[in-house]
């Protein structure tokens, strides 16, 4: 009997221990996020692709950035940032800021990770936005001034770059620095296995330094590992399994089957940069000016009936050239679906009964084929025939620039699309960009002095007036229209829950996912 | 495994034989001045603009980076070869109407390996509003010719300007 009850009590005891230990196990201290590409560099001074930022900025923290839960654009290691002589920035750092080895981050860092970062030997994707920046001064080990050659109103999408220590770089030469990159942000570099991992790891005591902009608590985990799984079915059945804790960029058709697995959760924003649309070609054939089919096109197609049957509902309509998460975005402005009124428009115009046109698709649009066969039927409904055809994005770019009439009268696009418009009005509204739809549009002269005026504009409030002013002239003109823009639905295990940040196209400010105890 | 081991040393010396590693390159040749330009085959030929001899780019939707080869005649009061790289930079400039921001990155005489005597410059600039590139550019005056090799590419392309001017160094003169 005696016998019988220790062994009761062992097995209780052992029984408790494994549930100790399992639940120890089971304790969550690495997050395994899964990205369809492999990072091509972990180095930010060599940054190569869009795409890496999600994977670098971790371990890196700029001037500005943003706000975790509001997205504004805030101070980060700047203290103060001032416009002096109309162009150039007066920025104050904070005093507390520490590289992941413990030294300060100064002003002679931020100069030096700029210049880095611009110079064309480093091969830097950033080379080009960083042109604006003639020269920058260092006034102390806190105080620096970032001379433009001219006022550059979309200043703030410089100021993400991720600082890195210049004495670090010195003391262990490029090739160290490329491989164990470090900067002042919540994680270190821990390993990279290419084509496999990035692996990153919570500093120690983090935060050990205050943004002034947000609160930043200690994090709830110590690793985050950035998994490369090409095959979305694959990486959505790692999170089915636990193999990995987050995904992004799920498809809508995807979402039946993830809501039945409990142990997983789904969250949808519907304030990231996303921007689809139809660009008119008259170039090809002057009829795409014509602004009654233009405006006939436009009440032709049903945006919601799209965004409802193709993405089951995981987007919303556009009728602006800009994407929600851009300054200068109207949500007042639509245009209704009305064949009626499309029809009417379309008698105005100088479009004959018997021409087709050809509306070109690449797969830079997603169901791009589904979109345009849709699109292709709200047309003929109103009486205007269409051809389809499928290009590759490469062989569409290609005639793009060369304003080849092979590309068609009408192009499904996608842009993917910021916080900024300035970059897109100047590549394709100002009259002279090898890349502008339309050249001899009838207020030709006032749109691109609006494009080239709000690129200079440094007060924010006069450069919405003069942004609104582009946009009123695009709607007049009608070459070309917007169709809608697409949620980011993404998922994670239960025990664990982030937010997605709002205006960002990729997930960031990590260190903040809570942990479920 | 005797004839493995044959094959990887016979391919191994391949690549070590100068005139092989070529192999894949396609070669302009101008009557005079007597030289010849080595370009990677499959870079394309574009039209000829001003004073080019050669234009050729590398395939691809936006045309870059490109190399064009011109053949001018040597001004009277042209600036001695160790002083014409910023004077080279101001024609390129006058060439290209709207261009600004121009900004001289390296500058030095080299001895090409065919022998010749060359100015070798690195710049940055801005061709119009939104398309920034960087450039590299070899000079060479041959009696009464001026000859120039320019690699040009987007800011920040893979194809550093060192890398460019490495390619536009592949001209040998008679």
């Amino acid at each position: 009997m005696k016998n019988t009850f220790w062994g009761a009590v062992g097995f209780v005891a052992l029984a408790f221990f494994f549930s100790m230990g399992t639940a120890s196990v089971q304790a969550k201290d690495t997050i395994r996020v899964g990205l369809s590409y492999d990072p091509s560099t972990v180095n930010m001074l060599e940054l190569k692709l869009a795409s890496d930022i999600p994977v670098l900025l971790p371990m890196h923290t700029a001037l500005m950035g943003p706000h975790p839960e509001t997205g504004e654009w805030v101070n980060m290691l700047a203290e103060s940032i001032e416009i002096v002589d109309g162009k150039d920035l007066k920025i104050k750092l904070i005093e507390t800021a520490k590289f992941h080895n413990g030294k300060p981050v100064t002003a002679h860092d931020v100069k030096w990770t700029y210049e880095q970062c611009a110079d064309p030997k480093n091969a830097n994707i950033l080379a080009g936005p960083l042109d604006e920046i003639e020269e920058i001064e260092v006034i102390d080990d806190h105080n620096l001034i970032m001379r433009f050659y001219e006022p550059y109103a979309p200043w703030r999408e410089l100021m993400w770059v991720g600082i890195c220590s210049k004495k670090y770089y010195e003391a262990v030469g490029p090739e160290k620095f490329r491989k164990n990159p470090m900067g002042s942000g919540p994680f270190r570099f821990v390993e990279r296995k290419i084509g496999e991992s990035v692996t990153l790891e919570i500093v120690d005591g983090y935060p050990t330094y205050q943004i002034a902009a947000y609160e930043e608590r200690p994090p709830e985990y110590k690793r985050l590992v950035f998994v490369t799984v090409p095959d979305e079915v694959t990486r959505l059945a790692m999170l089915e399994t636990g193999e990995l804790d987050l995904v992004y960029e799920v498809a809508p058709h995807q979402l039946k089957r993830l809501k039945r697995n409990k142990g997983v959760k789904i969250k949808i924003s519907d304030q990231v940069p996303s921007l689809f649309g139809i660009a008119a070609l008259p170039k090809t054939d002057p009829i795409m000016a014509d602004r009654f089919l233009g405006q006939a096109i436009r009440h032709a197609i049903n945006r919601e009936e799209i965004v409802n049957k193709i993405f089951l509902g995981q987007g919303y309509p556009l009728f602006q050239f800009i994407s929600r998460s851009e300054l200068g975005y109207d949500p007042n402005i639509i245009y209704d679906f009305n064949p009626e009124k499309s029809k009417a428009l379309l008698k105005k115009s100088a479009y004959k009964p018997d021409q087709v046109l050809t509306l070109t698709y690449t797969n830079m649009v997603p169901n791009a084929a589904l979109v345009a066969a849709v699109i292709q039927k709200y047309l003929k409904d109103v009486g205007i025939n269409t051809n389809l055809q499928r290009l590759e994005e490469g062989v569409a770019a290609t005639y793009t620039r060369k304003r080849d009439p092979r590309l068609g009268h009408l192009r499904l696009y996608g842009w993917a699309g910021g916080r900024d418009p300035n970059l897109r009005f100047m590549l394709t509204m100002v009259s002279t960009s090898p890349y502008a739809t339309t050249t001899d549009r009838p207020r030709k002269k006032e749109m691109d002095q609006l494009c080239r005026g709000q690129a200079r504009e440094t007060d924010v409030e006069k450069r919405k007036e003069m942004i609104a002013k582009i946009h009123k002239i695009i709607a007049e003109d009608a070459v070309g229209t917007f169709l809608f823009g697409l949620n980011m639905i993404y998922a994670m295990r239960s025990d664990m829950d982030y937010t997605w940040v709002p205006n960002e196209g990729s997930p960031l400010h990590l260190q903040r996912i809570r942990v479920v105890k | 495994m005797k004839k493995t081991r044959l094959l990887f040393i016979v391919l191994m010396s391949l690549t070590l034989i100068p005139g092989l590693a070529m192999a894949g390159s396609a070669t302009y040749t101008n009557a005079d001045p007597a030289f010849t330009f080595s370009y990677p085959d499959p870079w394309e030929k574009k039209p000829l603009q001003g004073n080019d001899v050669l234009r050729v780019a590398k395939p691809g939707p936006y045309g870059i980076p490109v190399i064009n080869v011109t053949v001018a005649d040597k001004l009277a009061d042209a600036k001695p070869l160790d002083k014409a790289g910023k004077t080279f930079m101001k024609a390129v400039q006058k060439t290209s109407p709207g261009s600004k921001r121009f900004k001289l990155l390296s500058e030095k005489v080299i001895t090409l390996p065919c022998g010749s005597k060359a100015m070798a410059i690195t710049y940055k600039w801005n061709l119009n509003e939104v398309t920034k590139l960087q450039s590299a550019s070899v000079m060479v005056y041959k009696g009464k010719k001026a000859i120039s090799l320019t690699g040009t590419t987007i800011l920040g392309g893979e194809t550093t300007p060192d890398k460019l001017l490495e390619m536009c160094q592949q001209v040998k003169f008679k």
